[in-house]
């Protein structure tokens, strides 16, 4: 008797063992689901743009020794492309503006990679005469010094400023006079690489606290928000909604297109940037298993994937044919998507006070 | 980059960030002489006052009292125990006043059928709390923390709507509620009787939307908030004047209804909304920018204190704070013992803290979603309140965590606002 007893116990455990979900099954909305999808995005999308970062303003800075040991136009302009993919780079990342980006109140790392980022504010006039105000001068360039300057005199634009224009009045962005005043300036050079190694340490130290540790804890950021153990309580889901958000009102409140990276022509190609990580943020990439569309799909929200797919083309048609004015717009409805369609179609609460205060 | 020129960036982060704890900026002095110190005009204005009187319908409605064990749980004292009450919910069948008391964790609700938004704890009534309903609601009651019953439900007239916020006058006999005259689009203080809640008399606000109200401590004033925002409940909670929205402070004689001054900060669209009063008599103010009609990019600071006869003083901040609040403060409170004012952005998911004394920013804490706000009865802690059903105490003087003190209670939703008192 008993026998059959285990033989019937045996069996059941057989069924239930054979239960939960296989890799082939249909996606279904649950925690579980989101987390996974949650941790891919991570994986998959967030950390590669860290790193992707994080090597490109590597490359800057070793470039920008090459051509300081022999300035060139040939090695000029390899080093403005080398601009140009960090600048490209960090649009990835600016999606991304919390945890190590985000670091401080006062002093927020991600102000001193874009300083345009924080009010849309153009310092262009300023870095123009800091820079010039170093190149001329007698005071000591060492990395103190450039590590002590404000946000409004580093970053992508102080780099571009130098890269791409003259620092006399006349303002020449023609290659042979930019190349010119580097080779009778040795000053020149020491401003362009300590700027160039100030960004690459915060390239650096980003991805150190994303995959390592961060400053105040032995675990990298990443398990920190994977784990949800952030001081702060925030939950991972609604944190990366509310950035993207932040970030599709940013390049359309600020008018990035017009704004940004207007020495070298780049925004165009920053926000086309911004805009695949989000799409990978949201459909997934070649490895993802789960993502959240796909669960929006299987939660019965097909109609509102379907005009997030709709405004994403609408974006990347806007940014093909270089026209702020639709894209003001496409961007509009994007930013809309992700404050309403989304969480609902995901079931994320944003919080009542954050969407609908008094 | 080697090993260890990140260890040496992450030293020099760690010494730069001053995350949850008290600071001293001594950069952004250009940011500083911006927000400082706004002159602005002072004014009087005619006596608008007018006796109506409305019957208030009675209406029995369900309430449903939940008693809910969170898990952080303490041993009952004996003595008085301390009772943080809010509105909570996030849907049209959630929404009530909930209260918990954070020595046993223990919390109650009771369902309400509208979403409150700010309380007044009854003078002259024990353990009793009234609690407003946000605009554009039209319903107010009255609620006995001890056996958990709404006592009373009071109604505007038929063409006003409430705007979230009363405050009770130094005896208890009379109840002041903000409220908007939808017809005429004119801000009224209704005048209510403190135990009933009727009507017994109305004065003008001098203003549009007056949201929080005040009573000073002389007794004999109170201190409005008009937002200047417009709505109607016909739209909702659309703003409808934005182009032409003009909010001030303003404090009017309790007796004669007449206007003594009236402020309002330089930037046309902060719109004034909370407020909070010194022992001095000072008033702190919350603002709320309207972005959306501004015509530039600069931040503008969302806090500032007013002495009556003088002139209004911005805090200024960095701008990397005052941007990281979004715009938006949501909820106001001061500290009489550190002389610390918090402010709540629940849009910036921070609390942020100034000396109201030296005007400086002295800290802040993270936390999602936070909006409620209020200095505990012995004034050691500042409580922080969010809609994930999260309370921390916040050290009055460090201004640092006391984790050991963290509260959750899942099922509910801390709203707006947050009232702490003595049961």
């Amino acid at each position: 008797m008993n026998k059959v007893y285990l033989i019937i116990i045996i069996y059941l455990l057989g069924v239930i063992s054979c239960g939960g979900e296989r890799s082939n099954d249909p996606v279904a909305v649950s925690d579980d689901n989101l987390k996974v999808a949650l941790q891919e995005i991570i994986d998959f999308s967030l950390i590669p743009a860290v790193d992707s970062f994080a090597q490109q303003t590597l490359k800057l800075s070793e470039s920008a020794n090459t051509f300081c040991a022999t300035p060139t136009e040939n090695q000029l302009t390899a080093l403005q492309q080398n601009w140009k993919n960090a600048y490209d780079s960090w649009f990835r990342l600016a999606n991304y503006v919390f945890g190590p980006l985000d670091d401080d109140i006062i002093f927020p790392t991600y102000t001193f990679i874009d300083s345009l980022r924080l009010r849309g504010t153009d310092y262009l006039n300023t870095v123009r005469v800091e820079n010039a105000a170093d190149i001329n001068g007698t005071h000591t360039l060492d990395n103190r010094y450039f590590s002590n300057k404000t946000f409004q005199r580093v970053g992508l634009l102080a780099l571009e400023s130098i890269l791409f224009e003259t620092t006399s009045s006349d303002r020449s962005t023609a290659k042979p006079d930019i190349v010119n005043e580097f080779q009778s300036s040795s000053r020149k050079c020491e401003v362009l690489q300590g700027l160039t190694e100030q960004l690459q340490t915060h390239g650096q130290s980003i991805q150190h606290s994303w995959k390592v540790s961060t400053p105040n804890a032995s675990s990298s950021y990443r398990t920190q928000f994977l784990d949800s153990t952030l001081d702060d309580g925030s939950d991972p889901i609604s944190t990366l909604l509310t950035q993207f958000q932040a970030h599709m009102e940013y390049l359309q409140k600020r008018n990035v297109a017009t704004t940004s990276a207007k020495l070298s022509q780049s925004a165009w190609q920053g926000i086309s940037a911004a805009i695949d990580e989000f799409s990978f943020f949201l459909s997934g990439t070649e490895e993802t298993s789960i993502s959240l569309l796909s669960l929006m799909t299987a939660g019965g929200f097909q109609i509102s994937v379907e005009q997030i797919n709709s405004n994403l083309e609408e974006v990347r048609l806007s940014i093909a044919a270089k026209n702020p004015d639709t894209l003001d717009i496409a961007l509009g409805k994007l930013d809309g998507n992700l404050k309403r369609d989304i969480p609902d179609g995901l079931k994320v609460d944003l919080g009542i006070n954050f969407s609908d205060g008094d | 980059m080697n090993k260890q020129q990140i260890m040496n960036k992450q030293q020099i982060m760690k010494k730069r960030q001053i995350k949850n704890k008290q600071i001293q900026p001594s950069l952004d002095n250009q940011n500083r002489r911006d927000f400082m110190l706004a002159m602005l005009s002072i004014g009087v204005a005619p006596l608008h006052l007018s006796h109506s009187k409305s019957a208030m319908a009675s209406t029995q409605q369900l309430t449903q009292q939940v008693t809910q064990q969170v898990s952080h749980r303490h041993q009952v004292s004996a003595k008085k125990q301390t009772t943080l009450i809010s509105a909570q919910g996030k849907t049209d069948d959630q929404y009530g006043i909930s209260w918990i008391h954070p020595k046993t964790g223990k919390t109650k609700t009771v369902l309400t059928g509208f979403r409150g938004h700010g309380l007044s704890i009854h003078p002259l009534k024990t353990n009793t709390v009234v609690m407003y309903s946000r605009r554009p609601g039209t319903q107010g009651i009255e609620v006995n923390l001890a056996t958990g019953q709404i006592q009373h439900r009071f109604k505007c007239q038929s063409n006003r709507h409430f705007l979230g916020h009363g405050c009770f006058n130094e005896s208890g006999a009379q109840l002041f509620t903000t409220e908007a005259d939808y017809h005429s689009g004119q801000g009224k203080i209704v005048v209510r009787d403190g135990r009933t809640y009727e009507p017994i008399s109305e004065m003008n606000s001098y203003g549009i939307g007056p949201h929080d109200i005040q009573l000073m401590p002389d007794g004999k004033t109170l201190v409005v908030a008009n937002g200047g925002i417009q709505t109607h409940p016909n739209s909702g909670r659309k703003k409808l004047n934005l182009k032409t929205m003009a909010s001030n402070l303003t404090y009017i004689d309790i007796e004669s209804g007449n206007k003594i001054e009236s402020v309002s900060v330089a930037e046309s669209k902060a719109s004034i909304r909370h407020l909070s009063i010194t022992e001095e008599g000072s008033v702190i103010v919350a603002m709320q920018f309207q972005r959306e009609i501004a015509n530039h990019n600069r931040t503008v600071p969302l806090g500032g204190i007013h002495k009556p006869g003088a002139a209004f003083a911005l805090f200024p901040a960095p701008d990397t704070v005052i941007s990281r609040m979004k715009d938006y403060a949501g909820s106001v409170t001061y500290n009489n013992k550190t002389g610390i004012a918090g402010f709540t952005s629940p849009k910036g998911n921070i609390a942020v803290f100034w000396n109201v004394h030296t005007l400086e920013f002295v800290g802040h804490h993270s936390l999602q979603d936070v909006c409620g706000l209020v200095v505990s009865k012995n004034q050691r802690y500042f409580l922080l309140s969010n809609s994930f059903g999260e309370i921390r105490h916040i050290h009055a003087t460090t201004l640092i965590e006391d984790k050991s003190k963290r509260l959750q209670s899942p099922k509910l939703s801390w709203d707006n606002h947050m009232v702490v008192v003595n049961t």
